[in-house]
């Protein structure tokens, strides 16, 4: 009797499941199929015949290599960018004194309320008159000044007793040091959330991209993805094979940075 | 060689009407042990934090061997703090702890080393020195908070209520380490407690504040039987002492809830300005009034009638609390047998080790120069 309760939760998580993982199946099994094989009816889950040629075809028609090296130079650039501003500024809103800080806070995050596509012509004049259109500078700078990021280290630093600082300082530590060396090991799980967050975001991006550059050789993947779809017939075959190259990179991401989320979660050393 | 001097200090928080604290003056002389000791709230952590130099000083100077350090960054301060919640690094082992600081300073390193494992065999930390703060006990991480404060050498230690995270039991045995640990080291310590006791046990001189100011300095013995007002006379003293608002009346002190006792002449003697029917508040601490046996025969009027209303029994004392028309008493015993609640004593009252204090100005009418004098 007390089991039929679990067993329906189970089943309606179980289908919940299966629809979220579907069209990944789909992917996956499209990108194995031949060309003739993607639209025939009814739909073939396990493709036949078995091709993995798609992987090889897709890599010498097209410059996959280029957009792939140009989305990880992107991504890892935009994360990295986006850490430090993020966690310098999040730690000096948060910690130190100055005048109108709060205000000033406050302004930025208001920035938040205004919607991308608003901005997006400033920044891309902007970006002209610095010469970066179709550079690495233009597609990586204007992301790694996240309001959201400032947001989430300034609330992760609030969270941290300040009497941790007040030691480091008594030790001989000046704020940088206290920053990089006392708090942010403890912020681990702010920073996983901070990492996934912006490398999925810029790994994703396509409008931005699309803006700033102009040639080939700067596409990032998304864009690239976007060229496999020819104007009359797209080979889907092809396609999903480079949609599962875009997608691995995400993964390994999201697993190296689930790890430090978990052990940030048992690490705690302070009396209350 | 650490001087303290702190002259007219006081701090006031950005938008904040008040001082929170207010006319601070204190010379601290080398290798003193100074416990500032007051209700919570009263400014403790404040004025340390300000010797610390992690508050800015609102006004007055601070010294250190005559040098003016108001202005000079916590880490140039040669001061080390160890703090209520021990404020350990999560992410280092015992060992980092207490070499982070030493790093920073750039220690050589086999000095590091050979400071971090001395001031942990001091401890009774060297087999902890791997583990990550927590997995210790309460006591452990008190002790790696000790640690890290002496590692460096420094002149000055400072210490906000570093016992008030321990049980009871810990707590004593921890209180009776620190004051070995001084003894040995010889820092200038400014220690901060809300207990008396602790402060009483362990200070060379007791700092007495409440709302931000010094009520009274001086050495335990001192404050205990010459409180220079009624605050420190109810702080200082467990149990507390017992406090009665009455007026001299021909020699007696009364008051309308049923208080009277004879003024002995050398009570009176100690008084020497007091008006007739002057207003006073009399402090007497609990072993000042004990329970008349019957074979003794104390002078007429040094009694007072009383019912027990509760009977504390802590193995060598005892804790008698009784009424008396209006008025509460509370009485030190020794262990023995008095009565059971209900019961009706006669208390006897030492009136030469009683306090008089002014009931407007709540200050001693006595001075601490003709009490020495006496005791
Ligand atoms: N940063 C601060 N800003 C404003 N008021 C403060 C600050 N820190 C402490 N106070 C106030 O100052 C008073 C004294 O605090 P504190 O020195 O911590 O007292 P104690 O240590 O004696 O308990 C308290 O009323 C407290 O609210
Ligand atoms: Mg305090």
């Amino acid at each position: 009797m007390k089991y039929i309760g679990t067993t329906i939760k189970y089943l309606l998580i179980s289908a919940g499941a299966i629809i979220m993982i579907l069209p990944f199946v789909w992917m996956i099994s499209t990108s194995f199929k031949s060309g003739g094989a993607t639209m025939v009816f009814p739909p073939q889950f396990i493709p036949d015949p078995f091709v993995s040629d798609n992987y090889v075809t897709v890599f010498e028609r097209f410059p996959m290599l280029t957009y792939l090296r140009n989305s990880i130079i992107v991504a890892i650039f935009t994360t990295l960018g986006t850490i430090l501003i993020s966690t310098l500024s999040g730690y000096a809103f948060a910690r130190m004194q100055f005048r109108f800080r709060d205000q000033i806070f406050l302004a930025y995050l208001a920035t938040m309320m205004i919607p991308a596509q608003v901005i997006m012509i400033p920044q891309f004049i902007l970006l002209k008159n610095f010469g970066w259109i179709d550079t690495y500078q233009g597609l990586i700078v204007p992301g790694i000044f996240a309001v959201f990021g400032t947001f989430l280290m300034r609330q992760a630093f609030l969270g941290i007793p300040k009497e941790l600082e007040e030691a480091a300082f008594m030790d001989g530590a000046n704020h940088l040091t206290v920053c990089f060396r006392v708090i942010l090991p403890l912020l681990k799980p702010s920073l996983a959330t901070l990492t996934i967050f912006t490398f999925m975001q810029s790994w994703n991006n396509y409008l931005w991209p699309l803006i700033v550059s102009s040639s080939r050789e700067m596409a990032t993947l998304p864009l690239g993805l976007a060229l496999l779809q020819g104007q009359r017939d797209t080979d889907w075959n092809l396609v999903m094979a480079g949609v599962v190259i875009s997608v691995i990179p995400i993964l390994a991401v999201y697993l190296f940075a689930q790890r430090s989320f978990i052990q940030g979660m048992t690490m705690s050393g302070m009396k209350e | 060689m650490a001087k303290i001097s702190l002259q007219n200090i006081a701090k006031r928080y950005p938008n904040q009407e008040r001082f929170t604290v207010e006319d601070f003056n204190l010379e601290i002389a080398d290798q003193e042990f100074i416990v500032l000791v007051g209700p919570s709230g009263c400014g403790k952590s404040t004025t340390l934090r300000m010797i610390a130099g992690l508050e800015t000083i609102t006004a007055g100077s601070f010294l250190i061997d005559g040098k003016l350090m108001n202005d000079v960054a916590p880490k140039d301060r040669q001061i080390a703090m160890v703090f209520q919640n021990y404020a350990l690094y999560p992410h280092m082992s015992v060992y980092k702890n207490l070499s982070f600081g030493l790093k920073l300073r750039k220690y050589a390193k086999d000095d590091i080393d050979s400071r971090v494992k001395q001031a942990a065999s001091i401890l009774g930390l060297t087999e902890y020195l791997d583990r990550k703060p927590a997995t210790l006990s309460g006591g452990q991480r008190q002790r790696v908070a000790m640690g890290r404060a002496i590692v460096r050498d420094a002149e000055v230690f400072l210490m906000d209520e570093p016992l008030s995270n321990l049980d009871a039991k810990l707590r004593e045995s921890m209180r009776a380490e620190i004051a070995k640990l001084h003894q040995r080291l010889k820092s200038t310590t400014v220690y901060v407690t809300h207990d008396q006791t602790e402060a009483m046990t362990l200070a060379d001189r007791i700092v007495i504040m409440d709302q931000g100011k010094i009520q009274q300095i001086g050495s335990p013995v001192d404050v205990y039987n010459h409180p220079a007002n009624v605050f420190v006379a109810g702080f200082i003293g467990s149990p507390a002492i017992n406090f009665f608002d009455v007026r001299v009346e021909n020699g007696y002190l009364v008051n309308d809830a049923g208080f009277k006792l004879k003024l002995s002449a050398l009570a009176l003697s100690k008084l020497p300005n007091l008006q007739p029917s002057q207003e006073l508040t009399l402090g007497i601490r609990p072993e000042d009034i004990k329970v008349s046996e019957n074979t003794e025969s104390p002078e007429a009027g040094s009694t007072i009638e009383v019912e027990i209303t509760v009977v504390e029994t802590l193995g060598a004392n005892v804790i008698l609390h009784a009424k008396g028309g209006e008025n509460e008493f509370v009485s030190r015993l020794n262990a023995g047998q008095y009565g059971r609640p209900g019961d009706k004593v006669t208390l006897w009252f030492n009136l030469e080790r009683a306090h008089f204090f002014d009931k407007t100005t709540q200050q001693n009418l006595v001075s601490a120069k003709a009490s020495n004098g006496d005791s």
